[in-house]
C-alpha cells in the first residue's frame, strides 16, 4: 500500500480514509477562518485552530508539529497586540508585508484581480461555487483558495461514504490539481514572507504551520489515489 | 489516545460544505452561476478626474468584472486616443496591493497600530464625536474638513455636503494650485477662460511661459507640434530646463519670479516700435494709456535684461516676433503664480496680449484656465443645515459656516478658539504631504480629539489619522468629469464593482446619515438612498445639456461632447469686467490693495543666511501625491533626489550622489544630490511627491507665505511655494 508520507510524516491508518481527509479539510478550513475572519478574531480563530492543528497532529503522526510553539505564542501576547501584527502583515493600510492574494506572488509586478484571480474563479463556477460574503475579495484570496480546497475535499469524503469512491477520486484530483496550480505554487513565498517579516513568535509559527499542512499537498500528491483504495478496503 | 475534536465531532457528515464547525466561509454553494457572459469584453467610459489640465477621455476594457486595460477615448478630439504614463497606470493604481481595503482605525495616533473595523463601527464612532462635539460646544464648528483635488469629479462635491448636511462646520477654503493667476485673469479679463487648447494648432507662435507641458499636459503639445509642422515658432520661458524647453526653438531661462519684468521689456519695446494694436486696445480695454505710460516711464530693456537675466537682444527678438508673428499664443503655467508677485506677473502677461491684438482670436490668446464647462447643479454639495443648527452669525443674523486659509491650514486652524477645532474630515486631499510646514501640520494634526480620512493609499496623511476610510477609484464609481482646460465633457461610468469594502464619498455620506440619525433624529439632512447613477443624473440642467448638444446625461455613453464654445476665448469682446472691457486699470485690485496697473512688483529676495531658491514643482510620475507610489512609477523613478548646478554643488562640496541636508528656520530636509544644468546656480530644485514607504516631502522648509492675489474669486490668497529658500551643506 502506498501511503500519504513525507520525510516527517506518516499517517494513523486506523482511521478510516473520508475522516483522514476530513481531518485535513477541517485543517484548511481552520485556517482559512483564521483568514476570513482577520486579526481581530484571533482569540477565537486560533483556538480553534489549534484544535483542528492537534487532531491533523494526531491524525497524520508528524514529528516535531508547532503545536506547543502555537500555544504559547498565541498566549505571550494581547489580542490587541496580535492584531495589529496581523494588519501590518496582511492588510494595511500601509502596504502589507505579505498580501494574502495569490496573483500578487506570480504577476509580474504583483498586482491582485490578475490571471490566477480568473483562473480559480473558473475552478470554483465549475463547482457552482459563489463567492458569498460582505466584502468584494479577489477570488485567489487565500481564505477562499483554501476554503475550495477544503470543499473539494469534504466532497471527496462525503462521496467515500456515500461508496461513490469514483467520485471522491474525481474530487481528490480536483483537489491534486488546484493545489498543485495555485495553492502550493504561491504559499511558500508567502509563508517565506510571513516569518521575515514577523515580528511575533505567533506569526513566524503560522508561517511554519502553513508549510506543514500545505506540504502534505506538495510535491507528494500522487500517492492519495492508492490511498483511496486503501480507504475503499476498509 | 487523547479526545480529539474531531472525535468529538464524532460524524464524517458534521463537516459537510456550509454546516459544521468547519464549513465553508467564504463560498456557497448555488444552483447556477452565471457565466454566460464571463469571457465577453465589457467597454465602459470614463475619465480620469485628476487635477490635471488633460482630464482624459478614458476607455475602460473589463472582462469578467476585471479592469484589464485603460485606453484614450478616441472620440475626444483632445484625448485622442492616447494616455499619458500616469493614464496607462490605472489598472495598477486599482489593482495595488497597497490599496486601503476596509475601514481601519489607529490606537494611537501615528503609532502604527491599526485595527480593522466595520463601516457601522466606523460610522458609529465618527457619528458619536460629531454628536458629542456639537453637545459640548453648541455647534459642529469644531469639525473641519479640508477637502481639494484628489478626484475632480463633480459627485465628489458630496464631501462638501457631508458637512453641510450635519450643521455650519469649518472649512479649509481657497485653493493651493492657480488662485493667483485665476485673480489676476479676473481683474483683467473679469474671469478666467482660454482658447481651446485644440486651437493652438492655429497658433503661429507660441510661448509657453513658465509651463512645462511634457510632464504635466501632454495631449495639447499634439496641437503644438501641429502648429509648428506649419512653421510657428515653440519658445519656452521657464527657470528651469524642463523637458519641453529642451524641444523648444527658443529656451529662455529666466530669473524665478522676474517674469513680469521680462514681459514689461516686451512691452517697452512693442511701444518703442509701434507694434502695438491700437484698433484692438481702443475698442477693447479700458487703463491702456496710463499703462503705457508707466512703461514708457519706468521700464528700460536694459533693466529688464538684468532684473530677468535674460540678455537685452533675446528680449527684443522675443518681443518683436511675439508682436509680429501672429496670431500669437502664450500658455500661462501655474508655477509662475506661486510667489509673492506671481499674480501681478500674469497681469502684466496679459498686457501683452492685449497690446498685440492676441485676445480673442483663433490661434492666440492668453491662456490660463476655463470653468465654463463646470455649471453643473451641484447636487451633492448643496444640502442644508439641520433645523436650529448654529454657526458663525453674520450681519444679518444668519448663520454660516467657518473658513480658514487652505494654504496656512495648521495655523488657522490651531488659531480656532471659539470654538476650537477637535475634529478634521479630509479627503481627496493629502496636507500632510501638501501642506506647506510639515512641522506645524504635524503639530496642529496632534491637537485634534478625532482625524478622518478618506483615501485609497496609506499616504502621510491616512499615517496621522485615527480612522482611515477606504475611497473607490473612479473605475468604481460614477461621475462626470469636466475640464479646466480643454472643453470636454465626459460621463465616468462604474465599469467594475467596487474592490474589498470601499465606497464612495457620497456612499459614505448616506452612511453617516443613516448613523447620525439613528443616534439623534433629524441631526444630519443628507439623503440616505439613491444608486450612484442616480446621484450623478442630478448634477445635469438644461443649461449644461445645451452646452454639450444633449437632452440626457446617458448619451454621454456613446462618448464625450465638447462644449459649443468659441476656440477663441474673448471672441465676442464681451470681458466680464465691471467695465465688460479688458481692465488694465482695475478698480477691483485697487480696491483690494493691488495696483491698479499690470506693473512691476518685486520679486521676493533670498535672506543672507538662506541664499538659494528651493524649487519644488510637478513632477513628471505623478500629480501632487498620487501616483509615483505605484509600481511603474517606483520602478522607474525610485527615489527622490535634489538637482543642483555643479557650479553650486561645488561651492558647497558637493559631488552627484552626496546627500545634502536642506534647512532653514522652520525645516530642512536630507535628499540625495543630482548635479545637472538643467537647474540655475542660484536655485535648487526637488520634485515634490508621495513615494512608497517614504519619509519624503518637500515642504519641511516651505512657509506658508500667501502669493498676492486669489482671495477675490477663490476667498483665499494663493501660496507662494517657490519662495522658497534654504541653505545646503553636506550631510
Amino acid at each position: 500500500m502506498l501511503e500519504l508520507m513525507t520525510q516527517s510524516m506518516t499517517q494513523d491508518m486506523t482511521r478510516p480514509m473520508e475522516q483522514r481527509l476530513e481531518v485535513q479539510s477541517a485543517m484548511i478550513l481552520a485556517l482559512s477562518r483564521v483568514f476570513v475572519n482577520g486579526g481581530e478574531k484571533l482569540t477565537h480563530t486560533l483556538p480553534l485552530l489549534i484544535e483542528a492543528y492537534e487532531d491533523w497532529v494526531d491524525c497524520f503522526l508528524v514529528s516535531n508539529p508547532a503545536l506547543e510553539q502555537l500555544q504559547e505564542a498565541f498566549k505571550a501576547h494581547e489580542p490587541s497586540t496580535l492584531a495589529f501584527e496581523y494588519n501590518r502583515l496582511f492588510i494595511g493600510p500601509a502596504s502589507p508585508q505579505a498580501p494574502l492574494y495569490e496573483s500578487v506572488y506570480h504577476s509580474q509586478h504583483g498586482l491582485v484581480m490578475q490571471e490566477t484571480t480568473l483562473a480559480v474563479r473558473e475552478l470554483y463556477r465549475a463547482e457552482q461555487l459563489q463567492l458569498s460574503w460582505s466584502s468584494n475579495e479577489p477570488d485567489d484570496f487565500i481564505a477562499i483558495e483554501l476554503d475550495f480546497a477544503g470543499y473539494l475535499l469534504q466532497q471527496a469524503a462525503e462521496c467515500l461514504t456515500l461508496g461513490r469512491s469514483d467520485r471522491s477520486c474525481t474530487y481528490i484530483e480536483k483537489y491534486n490539481n488546484f493545489c498543485r496550480e495555485h495553492l502550493q505554487t504561491w504559499t511558500a513565498e508567502f509563508a517565506h514572507r510571513l516569518e521575515s517579516s514577523a515580528t511575533l513568535p505567533l506569526f513566524k509559527t503560522l508561517a511554519e504551520v502553513i508549510r506543514q499542512t500545505l506540504k502534505l499537498f506538495d510535491a507528494n500528491l500522487v500517492p492519495l489515489k492508492p490511498l483511496v483504495n486503501s480507504a475503499n478496503s476498509n | 489516545m487523547k479526545i480529539t475534536r474531531r472525535q468529538f465531532i464524532g460524524s464524517a457528515t458534521a463537516a459537510t460544505a456550509g454546516a459544521g464547525l468547519f464549513g465553508l466561509n467564504m463560498l456557497k454553494k448555488v444552483d447556477q452561476v452565471s457565466a454566460s457572459s464571463a469571457s465577453e469584453m465589457k467597454t465602459f467610459r470614463n475619465v480620469c478626474p485628476r487635477n490635471c489640465y488633460d482630464t482624459c477621455a478614458q476607455i475602460s476594457y473589463v472582462q469578467d468584472g476585471v479592469l484589464k486595460k485603460v485606453e484614450g477615448d478616441p472620440k475626444s478630439t483632445f484625448t485622442n486616443g492616447k494616455l499619458c504614463l500616469k493614464g496607462y497606470t490605472y489598472t495598477r493604481r486599482v489593482y495595488s496591493p497597497d490599496r486601503i481595503k476596509y475601514p481601519m482605525k489607529q490606537s494611537p495616533r501615528g503609532s502604527g497600530n491599526w485595527t480593522r473595523i466595520t463601516w457601522d463601527e466606523a460610522m458609529e464612532t465618527i457619528a458619536q464625536k460629531i454628536l458629542e462635539l456639537k453637545q459640548r460646544y453648541g455647534s459642529t464648528l469644531p469639525i473641519c474638513m479640508n477637502k481639494y483635488s484628489g478626484n475632480f469629479g463633480i459627485v465628489h462635491y458630496g464631501i462638501e455636503g457631508t458637512m453641510s448636511s450635519i450643521g455650519y462646520t469649518t472649512r479649509a477654503l481657497g485653493t493651493p494650485c492657480w488662485p493667483a493667476g485665476i485673480d489676476s485673469q479676473t481683474y483683467d479679463f473679469g474671469t478666467i477662460v482660454n482658447n481651446d487648447p485644440e486651437d493652438m494648432a492655429n497658433a503661429r507662435y507660441i510661448i509657453l511661459w513658465g509651463q512645462n507641458a511634457a510632464w504635466t499636459g501632454p495631449h495639447t503639445l499634439r496641437f503644438i507640434n501641429q502648429a509648428r509642422d506649419k512653421g510657428a515658432k515653440l519658445v519656452v520661458i521657464d527657470p528651469i530646463l524642463t523637458t519641453t524647453a529642451s524641444k523648444a526653438d527658443l529656451y529662455i531661462q529666466i530669473k524665478t519670479s522676474t517674469d513680469g519684468a521680462l514681459a514689461l521689456g516686451m512691452a517697452r519695446y512693442i511701444l518703442d516700435n509701434d507694434l502695438v494694436d491700437w484698433d484692438y486696445v481702443n475698442a477693447n480695454s479700458i487703463g491702456f494709456d496710463q499703462w503705457a505710460d508707466y512703461v514708457k516711464n519706468n521700464i528700460t530693456l536694459d533693466w529688464a535684461a538684468e532684473k530677468t537675466g535674460v540678455p537685452k537682444e533675446v528680449i527684443i527678438q522675443l518681443a518683436h516676433e511675439y508682436a509680429t508673428t501672429k496670431p500669437s499664443s502664450i500658455w500661462v503655467g501655474y508655477g509662475m503664480q506661486r510667489h509673492t508677485n506671481g499674480g501681478q506677473n500674469v497681469r502684466i502677461i496679459d498686457a501683452l496680449g492685449l497690446m498685440t491684438g492676441n485676445i480673442g482670436k483663433s490661434g492666440g490668446g492668453i491662456n490660463y484656465a476655463h470653468l465654463e464647462t463646470w455649471g453643473f447643479n451641484y447636487h451633492a454639495m448643496v444640502m442644508p443645515a439641520p433645523a436650529g443648527s448654529k454657526g458663525i452669525i453674520g450681519a444679518d443674523g444668519t448663520h454660516s459656516d467657518r473658513y480658514v486659509n487652505i494654504n496656512n491650514f495648521a495655523e488657522d486652524v490651531m488659531n480656532c478658539t471659539d470654538p476650537p477645532v477637535k475634529m478634521l474630515w479630509i479627503a481627496c486631499r493629502n496636507p500632510v504631504s501638501q501642506d506647506p510646514d510639515t512641522n506645524a501640520i504635524n503639530k496642529m494634526f496632534a491637537s485634534m480629539e478625532l482625524v478622518v480620512t478618506v483615501d485609497s493609499f496609506f499616504n502621510q496623511t491616512v499615517q496621522m489619522s485615527d480612522i482611515v476610510l477606504p475611497s473607490t477609484t473612479h473605475f468604481e464609481d460614477w461621475d462626470v468629469m469636466a475640464s479646466y482646460w480643454h472643453h470636454w465633457v465626459g460621463i465616468n461610468q462604474r465599469a467594475i464593482e467596487p474592490m474589498y469594502e470601499c465606497k464612495s464619498d457620497v456612499e459614505i455620506a448616506m452612511l453617516l446619515s443613516a448613523k447620525l440619525n439613528q443616534l439623534q433624529p433629524g441631526s444630519c439632512t443628507y439623503p440616505t438612498t439613491g444608486t450612484p447613477e442616480e446621484w450623478v443624473a442630478k448634477e445635469f440642467n438644461e443649461g449644461m445639456y445645451s452646452l454639450l448638444g444633449i437632452s440626457d446625461y446617458r448619451e454621454l455613453f456613446d462618448g464625450p461632447r465638447k462644449a459649443k464654445m468659441s476656440p477663441a476665448a474673448w471672441a465676442d469682446g464681451k470681458f466680464r469686467t465691471p467695465s465688460q472691457k479688458y481692465e488694465v486699470y482695475s478698480e477691483l485690485a485697487q480696491k483690494n490693495g493691488l495696483p491698479a496697473l499690470p506693473i512691476w512688483v518685486e520679486e521676493m529676495k533670498a535672506p543672507a543666511e538662506y541664499p538659494i531658491r528651493f524649487l519644488t514643482p510637478h513632477p513628471q510620475h505623478g500629480i501632487h501625491s498620487q501616483f509615483q507610489n505605484l509600481d511603474w512609477m517606483m520602478a522607474a523613478n525610485p527615489e527622490p533626489v535634489v538637482e543642483i548646478h555643479p557650479v553650486l554643488a561645488a561651492k558647497y562640496g558637493i559631488s552627484e550622489g552626496d546627500q545634502v541636508r536642506i534647512f532653514n528656520d522652520i525645516g530642512e530636509i536630507t535628499l540625495k544630490a543630482h548635479l545637472t544644468k538643467t537647474v540655475s546656480p542660484e536655485t535648487i530644485v526637488s520634485y515634490e511627491a508621495w513615494y512608497k514607504d517614504s519619509d519624503f516631502n518637500v515642504n519641511y522648509t516651505v512657509k506658508p507665505i500667501p502669493a498676492d492675489m486669489g482671495k477675490q474669486a477663490t476667498g483665499m490668497n494663493g501660496i507662494a511655494f517657490h519662495d522658497n529658500f534654504v541653505n545646503i551643506e553636506k550631510a
